[in-house]
């Protein structure tokens, strides 16, 4: 099998293995699920090694090139997401075959083999009407998957299912835009044939504000606070690790094809890292503020999205932009590692507890410390300290701002940090003994092992990735953004 | 395929558009659910109208079957179920919301009005370049040669849109389906005539839609709407078997998915078709994809209206002993 024909198995694969998980039994559909997952990490690593010998992989499927057919690339950007959907799923199936808890129902098998087929058609999608197709099948994986939390969880599911449709309807808006004024819908061709300002323009701020409500960025965040923790543990994880990348992604391949062809551009990109700003304040303020573990993760997220889109006005501004999307995309990837292993954490701590409630929580670090351990070292990654991931992709985003010039992003990167130290230590601290108390005798619901490995095995990762980055920065400038497919 | 200038643009059209949007607008400002259904249902028909006026048959003939048929299935299935949410009662913020999202409404209206003003009246030169690439497709009809061959990934992923949207409807209704058991000579009657009338529709649609307009999605569309009249009017196949359905659900995307391995083994190149047997491919794998979208489609319905259905008839038989309690 050629290079090429690889980058069509991260999407079919799970696709399969979804549709064959909706008719097969628990047990079968958990180990195919888990296998696919694996065989998706390999093709990841063997596209990062044909990224770094030669390039962007191509593929024209069914043989037809553009426009008349649909280009898919994989690029360093590519592989990494594809990388971090195959450790995701790896995980949350892990778990959720271990403890039926996690998943929430038999659905949860085939549901999520759909969205990652999805997630992954996005990654290496470079055709926007293919991209809006994936979208749509995330969207129905996704809500379909919020509402497995049970009869509690469907207000919260119909409400995400309203945002992520209008988000969808906009980039529609956006595609149809596209096709109308440049004649095509494949990515490349349509940058090269753009020629009026206005339009370009409107295709930008309808993809970045369809795809700000799919990402909950503020000030479209606030139904992702009360889906991603209304789902089953499992879920939440897929959801905040997962899902919302897929949106990320096709806001920056637009930006990255369309943003330097013109003026409006830039003030767009400053609107949305004012945004992005704003977001980072609120969530991590809100965080603070809430007193159930699922609810602050869910803020937390809503406050890191923010720092996800901050790559976008700096792309603009930096002497070299390559800094500030390889700094954007790790700590984005570092958001996932972390986000995947506190939400499994989380749960595992729920269940044991009983409650999810902070003030219930006490004297769980005795009985769970390895637990307890993953969502402090989660905590670390996602303030951006050393030795984690999330610290070299915050230190990349620093230097892109100091060479840009602009030292009010540096502030925010720091005050940021703080907030999301300062939510983890109230985290952590709910799990403490009550003063005086040092026997540690609370009685809990252990969990299975694998619950209690899986998460901290994925912090562990941040600071294995955290170590050794220069493995993920060498595939990311392989192919640089913005140098084209 | 014809281009439609301006000058072919009539008052016929003109009305059909006006139409369409105050159909639109009805459907969204109108209080009562009957009224805003009713409206919501003519709309379709409306701007199925309109797909046929530019020349777009398919998209016409998709939008009826889908619009009038399952659509309109759920919605009036939808009218007499539940109570509506109460009205807010709370008039300064209703009035508040109405007049921010008018105001949006506008300024939205405005800029793409603009940005729209700016786009060439040409067409685009792919469909030259798509009609020319027809013959090496295995069929005649241009529109199913996109679909099923130059951008199939993208109809591959929309028939995943179709079945996971049923995998997920058929989860989340955690009922039984109620079976019709005693449907009644009327509806006896109306299922011997329109049931077999719908599937020869379907199967022709199928057909035809290698050389002319139809296709899967629409013969789905039908098939679909035939098996919730089937099942309504007690057609012992169309009786739900949850598990059952599903395989004929996934099927046919896993056959798709099998098709694209099939290409790639023979051809090297992911669901490419090779000239010899695109046809024969194509006409088969529409064929199961008709059944699964057929299906999928009769099991949303059937997914969104077992649980209340079930309650009713509980209710209903509960009613005479309480009744006659002392």
């Amino acid at each position: 099998m050629s290079a090429a024909a690889l980058v069509l198995v991260p999407v079919f694969l799970p696709l399969a293995v979804g549709a064959l998980s909706a008719v097969l039994p628990r047990r079968a559909a958990a180990t195919l699920t888990v296998i696919a997952a694996v065989a998706t990490l390999m093709v990841a690593v063997l596209l990062g090694i044909a990224v770094l010998d030669a390039g962007p992989v191509r593929l024209e499927v069914a043989g037809w090139a553009p426009p008349v057919g649909i280009l898919l690339a994989a690029d360093g950007l590519s592989v990494v997401m594809i990388g971090l959907s195959a450790i995701a799923v790896l995980a949350a199936t892990l778990v959720a075959a271990a403890d039926d808890h996690f998943a929430g129902g038999h659905a949860f098998w085939p549901l999520v083999g759909a969205a990652a087929a999805a997630v992954n058609g996005v990654f290496v999608a470079r055709d926007v009407f293919t991209a809006f197709v994936l979208l749509e099948l995330l969207t129905i994986a996704s809500v379909a998957l919020v509402a497995l939390g049970g009869t509690r969880s469907a207000a919260a599911a119909l409400r995400y299912l309203f945002v992520a449709v209008t988000g969808s309807l906009f980039f529609l808006l956006a595609v149809a835009l596209t096709y109308g004024h440049t004649g095509t819908v494949d990515l490349a061709r349509a940058a090269e044939r753009a020629d009026d300002t206005v339009i370009v323009g409107a295709i930008i701020a309808l993809t970045v504000v369809g795809m700000a409500a799919k990402t909950a960025l503020f000030p479209l965040h606030s139904w992702l606070p009360v889906a991603h923790p209304a789902a089953p543990a499992a879920v939440s994880a897929l959801l905040s690790a997962l899902v919302i990348k897929a949106s990320i992604v096709i806001l920056w391949r637009i930006v990255e094809y369309f943003g330097p062809l013109t003026d409006l551009a830039a003030p767009l990109a400053t609107a949305v890292g004012v945004a992005g700003a704003a977001a980072v304040l609120w969530g991590g303020v809100l965080a603070l503020r809430r007193d159930r573990l699922k609810s602050i993760i869910a803020y937390s997220t809503v406050a890191q999205v923010g720092y996800m889109v901050l790559l976008v006005p700096l792309v603009f501004t930096a002497s070299d932009p390559q800094v500030a999307w390889i700094g954007g995309i790790l700590i984005t990837l570092a958001h996932g590692v972390a986000k995947v292993a506190m939400f499994l954490a989380a749960g595992a701590l729920a269940t044991a507890a009983g409650t999810s409630r902070l003030d219930g929580l006490e004297g769980t670090i005795s009985r769970m410390p390895w637990t307890v351990a993953a969502i402090g070292l989660a905590g670390v990654s996602l303030a951006g300290l050393p030795p984690t991931l999330g610290f070299v992709g915050k230190w990349m985003l620093v230097q892109a701002s100091l060479d840009a010039g602009a030292w009010w992003w540096l502030a925010l990167l720091l005050g940021g940090g703080l907030l999301t130290f300062a939510y983890t230590a109230r985290m952590l601290r709910a799990t403490f003994n009550p003063p005086g108390d040092f026997s540690g005798a609370r009685e809990l619901t252990r969990p299975a092992r694998t619950v209690a490995i899986v998460p901290l095995a994925l912090a562990a990762l941040s600071v294995v990735l955290g170590l050794i980055p220069w493995l993920l920065i060498e595939v990311l400038s392989a192919a640089p953004m913005g140098g084209g497919a | 395929m014809t281009v439609i200038a301006f000058s072919d643009v009539d008052v016929l059209d003109m009305l059909v558009v006006a139409a369409v949007a105050v159909t639109a607008i009805l459907a969204i400002a109108i209080p009562r659910r009957v009224g805003a259904t009713i409206a919501f249902l003519v709309f379709g028909l409306l701007l199925a109208l309109l797909w046929a006026r530019v020349a777009a048959p398919d998209v016409a003939i998709a939008e009826a079957a889908l619009g009038g048929g399952v659509a309109g299935a759920l919605l009036v299935d939808a009218l007499h179920r539940r109570q509506p949410a109460q009205p807010n009662r709370d008039r300064r913020r209703a009035v508040a919301i109405t007049a921010v999202g008018a105001a949006l409404g506008a300024v939205t209206f405005a800029a793409l009005a603009t940005v729209l003003s700016r786009l060439t009246a040409e067409p685009a030169d792919l469909g030259p370049l798509a009609l020319e690439a027809v013959e090496r497709s295995g069929v005649s009809h241009p529109i199913t040669a996109v679909l099923l061959n130059f951008r199939n990934l993208d109809t591959l992923l929309e028939i995943a849109v179709v079945v996971f949207a049923a995998v997920g409807a058929a989860a989340l209704s955690r009922d039984r389906i109620r079976t019709v058991t005693d449907p009644g000579p009327v509806r006896r009657v109306i299922a011997v005539i329109i049931v077999p009338a719908l599937v020869l529709l379907a199967a022709w649609l199928l057909v035809a839609g290698t050389s002319e307009p139809g296709g899967a999605f629409q013969a789905g569309a039908v098939l679909g709407a035939a098996l919730i009249i089937a099942h309504l009017c007690g057609v012992r196949p169309a009786r739900a078997a949850g598990g059952r359905a599903l395989v004929l659900v996934v099927a046919g995307l896993l056959a798709f998915i099998l098709l694209g391995g099939i290409g790639l083994a023979a051809t090297g190149t992911w669901l490419a078709l090779d000239l010899s047997w695109a046809f024969a491919a194509i006409l088969a794998i529409e064929t199961l994809l008709t059944v699964s979208i057929g299906v999928a489609l009769a099991m949303l319905f059937l997914a969104a209206g077992s649980r209340d259905d079930a309650a009713a008839a509980d209710r209903a038989a509960d009613a005479p002993a309480l009744g006659g309690a002392p």
